[in-house]
């Protein structure tokens, strides 16, 4: 749809549109879009207006802003990136779980490690209660086969204090 | 978030030291079946060696020379080398014996072959507090040596001991040997077709690992004296199970000895290299000079040999050993070994030495010890059989066959359906030499059970 009229704006930049869940498009430089695996099959068939279901206007803004910034990855700009990638992890666990879901969906894979490390070194010292909360699981043991399964690994459980708040 | 996709839970887990993984599995019941999943395990094992990450560890063995005291080993987290405060955390051996001291004969993505005689070996992940004992296996009459190694079969999916027992061979010089594989699949040892064509160069040194071969410092055949050798790699591949030769450094000096391991994820070599020493006495003692290492930096390729660092003997008066163990994360330093009773970190390009206190001898009466490098890995240590045992249970919810202790496989007989081997027992329980041929007839019955329980499988299949 979008994409013959913006060529002309760009000149010979071949654009595309990521249309959210919430109905609102995005239009992109083909170059930038490719670094999602997902999308840059949708483009070999053909389609320049990308529907993306599973994914909504607050985590596609951020999404376009990361791909933005790597699509300029330089040699010379590493400390720079780096410093993005720090301030781009920095949300809550919630904001996290759904651009780690949406990057898991659209297959970037330097956004899904830059995600998903940066979770492990949240919850690395949490204790098991904080995970449970973090991740919105309940608890399915029994306290018995719970206390069973700890007794399979006791050293795992000890050494120090386990981090309970759940930021 | 109860949706979240367990890829995505895997991919988040898999970053975690296991300690934290393994604390993990209190969750739920859905993170403890995702945690204990063999794919997981491999996940975590892939993970862990591409990033070359925060999993390795140091497995400290007590070196007893008066042959008592505890025969425990101490493991040290490798990040926590730089940290002020060390503190080595006891491990149970699983092999604990009042007559030998357990070696360590080969480590691989968290599983360590272990030994305190040929016929008392097992495989052993120290992560996870869970082993195997292997099967006895004969040796035959007179042989000159036995030698071990231990990896990871890439094609296959298994893990593999090889054993090699060199025996004298008709002319003079040379050896004939007689080669083994035990697969951890299958639970059982089976002779090779190609026998290995070279002699094992240092009895000693077990096979070291990379890229799914193993590796040896073997020559044509023994003569006198040993400066003649040509000192060769020969490398079985646990796919193929064939012998290979790998390109070796040109030596262009004589008088040292040669050593491979693995660092950084190269084979390398490191040549020892020995001097007279005169004390204020006039004794003569011959003492470690330097020690040079060598790293094969693209594997195969003989060309790519490149003199990596030399290790100068810092304290000639204490100087024995030198063993190089890893690099640090940023490759500046090589951890090394040193006399067996201290590591140090010493600089690739600048003259540097940290010496690294780690509070074991002084603590724990540990005053000597040999250090081995393992991953920290929640790989399992189950066969073909385990599973269709587990599945049965789990199917027929037999509790005592699912219960997972550290001894599950020492209570469970192995069976031995390899060819030509069914005289072997193939199960040790304990020390006690009595008790290691389970009767017969419970041998048969658990066979019986194992076919059910295949079929079984297969049904759901």
């Amino acid at each position: 749809m979008a994409s013959s009229s913006s060529s002309s704006k760009t000149g010979l930049k071949k654009m595309l549109t990521l249309k959210s869940s919430d109905g609102d498009e995005f239009e992109l430089e083909e170059s930038i879009v490719i670094q999602c695996q997902t999308i840059k099959h949708m483009v070999e068939d053909g389609f320049s207006l990308i529907p993306l279901q599973n994914v909504d206007t607050k985590t596609l803004t951020k999404i376009i802003e990361y791909m933005k910034k790597h699509a300029e990855k330089t040699e010379s700009n590493k400390e720079e990136i780096k410093n993005f990638n720090k301030e781009f992890v920095k949300g809550s666990f919630d904001d996290q779980f759904e651009l780690v879901s949406a990057a898991n969906y659209l297959h970037i894979n330097g956004l899904m490690d830059l995600l998903c490390q940066s979770i492990a070194d949240r919850i690395n010292n949490k204790s098991v209660r904080a995970v449970r909360e973090i991740f919105n699981i309940s608890n399915d043991y029994t306290p018995d086969e719970e206390e069973k399964v700890r007794d399979e690994h006791k050293w795992a459980h000890e050494g120090g204090e386990f981090d309970e708040s759940l930021d | 978030m109860s949706t979240f996709p367990r890829d995505v839970i895997a991919e988040i887990l898999c970053r975690l030291p296991v300690n934290r993984v393994l604390r993990c599995r209190c969750v739920s019941k859905s993170w403890l079946a995702l945690i204990d999943s063999p794919g997981f395990a491999k996940l975590h094992v892939t993970y862990s060696l591409k990033t070359n990450s925060n999993n390795l560890c140091l497995l400290l063995r007590k070196v007893d020379y008066y042959g008592y005291g505890k025969r425990c080993f101490y493991s040290i987290h490798f990040d926590s080398l730089n940290s002020r405060v060390i503190t080595p955390k006891e491990m149970t051996n699983p092999l604990m014996s009042s007559e030998f001291n357990t070696k360590i004969l080969g480590s691989c993505n968290g599983l360590l072959l272990i030994s305190n005689t040929v016929d008392d070996t097992a495989l052993w992940n120290p992560s996870i507090g869970k082993y195997k004992k292997l099967p006895v296996m004969g040796v035959g009459d007179n042989p000159v040596h036995v030698n071990f190694g231990f990896g990871y079969d890439v094609a296959n999916d298994d893990y593999k001991v090889v054993r090699i027992v060199q025996f004298s061979g008709s002319e003079k010089g040379c050896f004939h040997s007689d080669v083994m594989v035990y697969s951890l699949k299958s639970s059982c040892w089976r002779g090779v077709d190609e026998q290995l064509p070279y002699v094992l160069r240092y009895v000693d040194q077990p096979g070291v690992y990379l890229n799914g071969s193993l590796h040896w410092i073997a020559s044509a055949k023994i003569e006198i004296p040993a400066s003649k050798l040509e000192l060769l790699i020969v490398a079985f591949d646990l796919g193929t199970e064939k012998w290979r030769l790998v390109p070796r450094p040109r030596y262009t000096d004589t008088g040292f000895i040669v050593n491979l391991v693995v660092l950084g994820g190269s084979l390398c070599v490191y040549k020892t290299y020995f001097v007279d020493s005169y004390s204020d006495w006039g004794d003569v003692d011959i003492v470690l000079d330097h020690v040079h290492i060598w790293e094969m930096k693209e594997y195969g390729v003989k060309d790519s040999w490149t003199g990596v660092a030399s290790l100068e003997q810092p304290d000639r008066q204490l100087g024995c050993t030198v063993v190089p163990l890893a690099y640090s994360n940023n490759r500046d330093e090589i951890l090394v070994e040193q006399d067996n009773r201290r590591f140090l970190w010493t600089g690739i390009k600048e003259d540097s030495i940290k010496i690294v206190d780690t509070g074991v001898g002084t603590l724990r009466g540990f005053l000597h010890f040999n250090s081995y490098v393992y991953l920290g890995s929640l790989v399992q240590l189950t066969s073909n059989d385990d599973l269709n045992k587990q599945y049965n249970a789990d199917k027929g919810g037999n509790k005592k066959a699912r219960k997972k202790s550290p001894s599950k496989s020492h209570n469970s007989p192995d069976r031995s359906h390899s060819q030509g081997n069914s005289s072997q027992p193939n199960t040790v329980e304990k020390d006690n030499s009595s008790t290691r041929s389970p009767p017969k007839d419970a041998e048969e019955i658990q066979t019986i059970e194992d076919e059910h329980t295949s079929e079984v499988e297969k049904d759901v299949q």
